[in-house]
């Protein structure tokens, strides 16, 4: 489970980043989005190959199981992630409301304007 | 009733009082100037009787144990010093709260708010006295000054007010911090911080340098709460409380702090070479400084704080000179200086109350309308100046002879001080008369004619009972002997003191005190002449100014700290740390080409090995729509990508026997998509989001991002490459496939990791997730807006300019 | 927007949602022992709930449950909270879990379970809360009930949208 997983996580870190560094706050939402699906790849490619093995639930005879840890790890940060994009999402769409633009040049200007208004 | 069982009821009661005053509604809890005084009454009599119990000579601890292990515990010393400042501490605090009644009427809305601040301030201050542990002392020490902060700002609406406040906050709490420095250290030389042991035994003759250190840390302590120079500006700034408090906290008790930090190490300290120099010159300067700015104030608590500022001075400084055996006046000092600037703090507040001002330009010939607040005045100036019959006459004779004594042993320190002294005794004098003159005789002005209305007997009693102490005790000093005496500390007094008399007869001191006394009525004379107004105070004078550019620029260095590692561009921010990640890599392989090569590190790596058909081809489904995400241009297209694209991860989860991710994994990712759906599809129907694909950027820009995102990808491949081919023997892992029947008693290990191995993590995970909920819903609201604004249509709605309005 | 206008779309939703709810309550019961668990219940719960506040419309959405989501989840997190205190009061570690065997098939009850449903409550009342405000938000509606607001806000805020009469 290592090459094909480090290809698909490289992949995703790459498009992910390249999103996250947009000007557009939609943009670097989703690039956060596809950022989180890549770590938590990550952690699951530190599980060691799942060839021959199961799922690590103990049963009759169901040895050897692959790491569980890494998979509690990756379950933890998926909530999280979840909580984390909801947040992120309504921020966005407050800022979109608040100021007509997901533009982050044009919010960091008007913001820039504002601060010289009031000393 | 034990000993113990009495002292915490002495210093819980103020506490307890305090919270009731504060938190008890009205409705319950009427007149809570009546139980504040009931409080402070009670725990006065609590401390009379655990002095009359203890006896002469009283030294004992009580030990309660709190936190053992960093060697903190509520340990309290009963002796003569801690008794003897408790007694005043409360025995002011009777008089401060019947004066409060007069001062505070008219402001039922206050009270509560301002006793319990009193009563917070008496209960921490009986904690600072009696505290026997060091660590306890500066929690006590430092829980003063709060008590201070919150009294000085009092009237939070006034501006002025909340500098003082913010001032004497920062500059006692700082130095407070500088001492808790010293404590930590002294700690370190004498392993311990139970002051009892610490004064039993001598100090470690093996540390002089750390010994030194920490006397100069814990006497920086002592300076910012007393007001010593360089820290004397913040008290005449704390005048903006109300009188009872300057009266209370910044004349009697609280500023006396230091002075108690100095007795009580001088048994540990005194002999050494340092203490003399450390604490003499600063304190004999702010003696003299704090004399010449009272002469120049016209405000009358101005004056008062500055001649505070004095005192304090002379009080370290008569520690600083004392001799190795002890002193022996100290107490008299204290208390003399305790009845005359209470009785005149009160006399100001009086005045102000009276007259509308504290200005003494403004004010004149009020004698006649305050006769009995005259009187206290007279002869509370009386004992400032020092005047025959008063306990300030005895004092300043004790202190001439004790720095005359001093002179011989001291060299240009003791030169010094007698200079210092006689012209601040001198000074004394002149700003004295000035108070009495200006205030009391002379002509009124229309101004006090038009706003005159006669203080309560609430008012006008404490003070006349403070002179009536300094005047008697003057008259009758005799008494005062067998009064001080059970409080004395061997140690810190020599027990070798004089028999008080009226009369000593026609010594050098008296010579030199009538000379300036004449000495200093001339001064008024020359510098009031006539209606000559008071000159003020020079701004060059005014350390304040210093305190404030420091101030200013500590929160502009702040500020511009910010600036440079916090931007508002979340691009550069991401940037920020994918270069440091690139750097951190780039040593870490730079290094490895010295060390042999990538060889040892590729050793276990398998290109090709790790590849199945099945998970490529699922791979391919997750990588396709990211790259489809970054690729198209309608929002619909780029949603249905993340949703594919997260789907198919689900299945790679199913791939690497991992069920419980799959199906968190799938539902998570549904109902994400549904919230991203709901906002962004509203923001998208009213055309909020111009475009949905990249803004315009330059090429460079342009450039630098596809760069790092590739670099990064490359090292984060090369990275799991190499983690996952790297031999681990023994994961961790197979612990909790081994133990999870039998410790947790379930079969699926992902599971008990979460909910027994690891529960607190999900504890944390699952908080994390309400406070997420709570940030969303947050974001979800505004300001409340007025009827006005929303007649006039200022509406967060899209469409109506918000961005300008922003602005504006 | 009132939710689906279909009569037979409605009660096949509400069909769903208990459906669902079974399957819900089994994958909580049996977390401990097969995949499944209070994160992933909760989830299935919170979708069911997602899904019959759509068919209902924004409106009602985030009184589908009955009370607040929002309340649902602190109660969940004060019994997470609680079984890992409890243990504390009979003098072993925090989140320490007991257990009882039941019966000779293997199968126990343990406060395990007791943690696992705190973590399903704050699960279903989030995403819940979450997603009713985002409905509520993205249909013009304010995100919250008018008696929930002095829980969520200070007297000085009020719902981003609409002007409710005050």
């Amino acid at each position: 489970m290592q090459t094909d997983t480090a290809c698909i996580v490289a992949a995703l870190f790459g498009c992910g980043l390249y999103l996250v560094l947009s000007r557009n706050l939609v943009r670097t939402l989703f690039g956060f989005l596809l950022l989180s699906n890549a770590v938590n790849l990550l952690l699951l490619a530190t599980s060691g190959d799942p060839r021959g093995k199961e799922a690590p639930i103990v049963g009759a005879g169901n040895f050897p199981a692959v790491d569980p840890l890494p998979q509690a790890l990756i379950l933890t940060a998926i909530v999280i992630s979840f909580a984390v994009t909801a947040f992120l999402v309504v921020l966005v769409y407050r800022l979109a409301l608040d100021h007509g633009t997901t533009d982050s040049e044009k919010l960091f200007a008007a913001r820039s304007d504002g601060e010289e208004n009031t000393p | 009733m034990s000993l113990g069982l009495g002292l915490a009821l002495v210093l819980l009661l103020p506490a307890a009082g305090a919270l009731a005053v504060a938190l008890v509604p009205r409705r319950w809890l009427p007149f809570p100037g009546f139980i504040a005084l009931g409080v402070a009454m009670a725990s006065l009599c609590g401390v009379l009787a655990i002095g009359s119990k203890a006896g002469a000579h009283p030294s004992f601890v009580l030990d309660w144990s709190w936190v053992p292990e960093c060697g903190l515990s509520l340990s309290f010393l009963v002796d003569g010093l801690s008794l003897f400042f408790a007694v005043i501490v409360l025995g002011m605090g009777v008089l401060v709260l019947v004066y409060s009644r007069g001062y505070m009427a008219g402001r039922e809305g206050d009270h509560r708010r301002f006793y319990a601040g009193l009563l917070f301030f008496m209960g921490s201050m009986l904690g600072t006295v009696f505290s026997n542990n060091l660590l306890l002392l500066f929690i006590f020490w430092e829980l003063t000054g709060l008590a201070s902060f919150l009294l000085i700002g009092f009237e939070h609406t006034s501006e002025e007010a909340r500098r003082g406040a913010r001032m004497s906050l920062l500059v006692t709490a700082v130095t407070g911090l500088v001492m808790l420095l010293g404590i930590v250290m002294l700690k370190q030389v004498t392993g311990t911080y139970d002051l009892a042991t610490i004064l039993r035994s001598p100090l470690p003759q093996t540390h002089k340098d750390w010994l030194d250190a920490c006397l100069v840390l814990l006497v920086v302590g002592a300076f910012g709460k007393s007001a010593i120079f360089p820290f004397h500006f913040w008290l005449p700034n704390a005048m903006t409380a109300p009188t009872p408090v300057s009266a209370y906290l910044h004349s009697a008790t609280m500023v006396k702090l230091g002075i108690f930090l100095c007795a009580r190490l001088f048994p540990i300290f005194g002999e050494r070479e340092l203490w003399a120099p450390l604490l003499g010159v600063p304190a004999f300067s702010t003696m003299l400084l704090g004399a010449v700015l009272a002469l120049m104030s016209s405000d009358l608590k101005a004056i008062l704080a500055y001649s505070t500022v004095s005192q304090l001075g002379y009080l370290i400084g008569y520690y600083a000179l004392g001799p190795n055996g002890g002193v022996d006046y100290d107490y008299l000092h204290i208390l003399n200086h305790l009845f005359y600037k209470g009785s005149l703090f009160m006399v100001a507040g009086i005045v102000e109350h009276a007259a509308g001002s504290r200005d003494i330009g403004k004010l004149g010939g009020l004698a006649p309308r305050l006769p009995l607040t005259a009187a206290s005045c007279a002869i509370a100036c009386a004992a400032m100046a020092g005047l025959p019959l008063t306990t300030g006459f005895l004092s300043k004779e004790f202190m001439l002879k004790e720095i005359f004594s001093a002179f011989s042993v001291h060299g240009y320190l003791g030169s010094f001080a007698v200079v210092c002294v006689v012209l601040t005794s001198l000074l004394k004098v002149a700003f004295s008369a000035k108070i009495i003159l200006r205030v009391f005789f002379g002509k009124e002005p229309e101004t006090v004619t038009a706003h005159f209305h006669a203080p309560s007997a609430w008012m006008t009693l404490p003070p006349a009972v403070l002179s009536g102490c300094a005047l008697l005790a003057g008259i009758a000093p005799s008494f005062l002997n067998p009064l001080l005496q059970p409080f004395t500390v061997p140690g810190l007094h020599a027990g070798t003191a004089e028999h008080f008399q009226i009369w000593h007869g026609w010594t050098r001191e008296l010579w030199v005190s009538l000379a300036v006394v004449l000495a200093g009525l001339a001064l008024y004379r020359v510098s009031h002449y006539g209606d000559r107004p008071c000159p003020g105070v020079p701004s060059y004078l005014k350390a304040e100014r210093l305190f404030e550019w420091l101030h200013e620029k500590t929160i502009a260095a702040g500020r511009a700290s910010v600036r440079l590692f916090q931007t508002d561009r979340e691009q550069s921010a991401v940037l920020a740390v994918t270069a440091f990640a690139g750097v951190t890599l780039g040593a870490f392989a730079w290094k490895q080409v010295f060390a042999g090569g990538f060889g040892p590190l590729l050793q276990f790596v398998d290109f090709t090995g790790g590849m199945s058909p099945l998970r490529l081809l699922v791979g391919v489904f997750i990588v396709l729509p990211a790259l489809g995400l970054v690729l198209f241009r309608s929002w619909g297209g780029q949603l249905a990508c993340l949703g594919i694209s997260g789907f198919m991860v689900t299945v790679y989860f199913v791939l690497g026997r991992a069920p419980d991710l799959a199906l968190t994994q799938l539902l998570v990712e549904t109902v994400s998509i549904v919230a991203i759906y709901l906002l962004l599809g509203r923001c998208a129907k009213q055309g909020l989001l111009e475009q949905w694909s990249d803004l315009p950027s330059s090429a460079m820009a342009q450039g630098l991002r596809v760069a790092v995102s590739c670099s990064v990808a490359a090292a984060v491949g090369v990275l799991i490459l190499v983690v996952t081919g790297m031999p681990h023997h023994n994961p961790v892992g197979n612990f909790f496939i081994r133990h999870t029947e039998d410790m947790a008693h379930g079969k699926n290990a992902v599971n008990t990791i979460l909910v027994d191995f690891r529960g607190l993590d999900t504890l944390g995970e699952i908080t994390v997730l309400l406070a997420a909920m709570l940030g969303c819903l947050g974001l979800l609201m505004r300001y409340r807006r007025n009827s006005e604004e929303q007649k006039q249509g200022r509406d967060l709605t899209p469409g109506l300019g918000l961005g300008e309005e922003g602005k504006s | 927007m009132t939710g689906l206008s279909s009569p037979i779309l409605r009660a096949s939703s509400t069909l769903a949602f208990f459906m669902a709810n079974t399957l819900s309550l089994y994958l909580l019961l049996r977390g401990h022992h097969a995949p499944g668990g209070g994160f992933i219940a909760g989830l299935v719960t919170a979708s069911s709930v997602v899904l019959l506040g759509y068919a209902r419309g924004p409106e009602k959405f985030g009184r589908v449950l009955g009370a607040d989501p929002g309340l649902i989840a602190g109660i969940g997190l004060a019994v997470a909270g609680a079984t890992a205190l409890v243990p504390i009061l009979f003098g072993r570690a925090a989140l320490e879990h007991f257990f009882w065997i039941l019966g000779n098939n293997g199968w126990s009850f343990g406060t395990a379970l007791i943690f696992d449903v705190g973590v399903f409550l704050v699960v279903v009342g989030v995403t819940t809360k979450v997603v009713a405000s985002f409905a509520a938000s993205s249909c013009g509606l304010p995100a919250l009930v008018a008696e929930e607001e002095r829980r969520y806000s200070s007297p000085s805020e009020e719902p981003l949208e609409g002007t409710r009469a005050n």
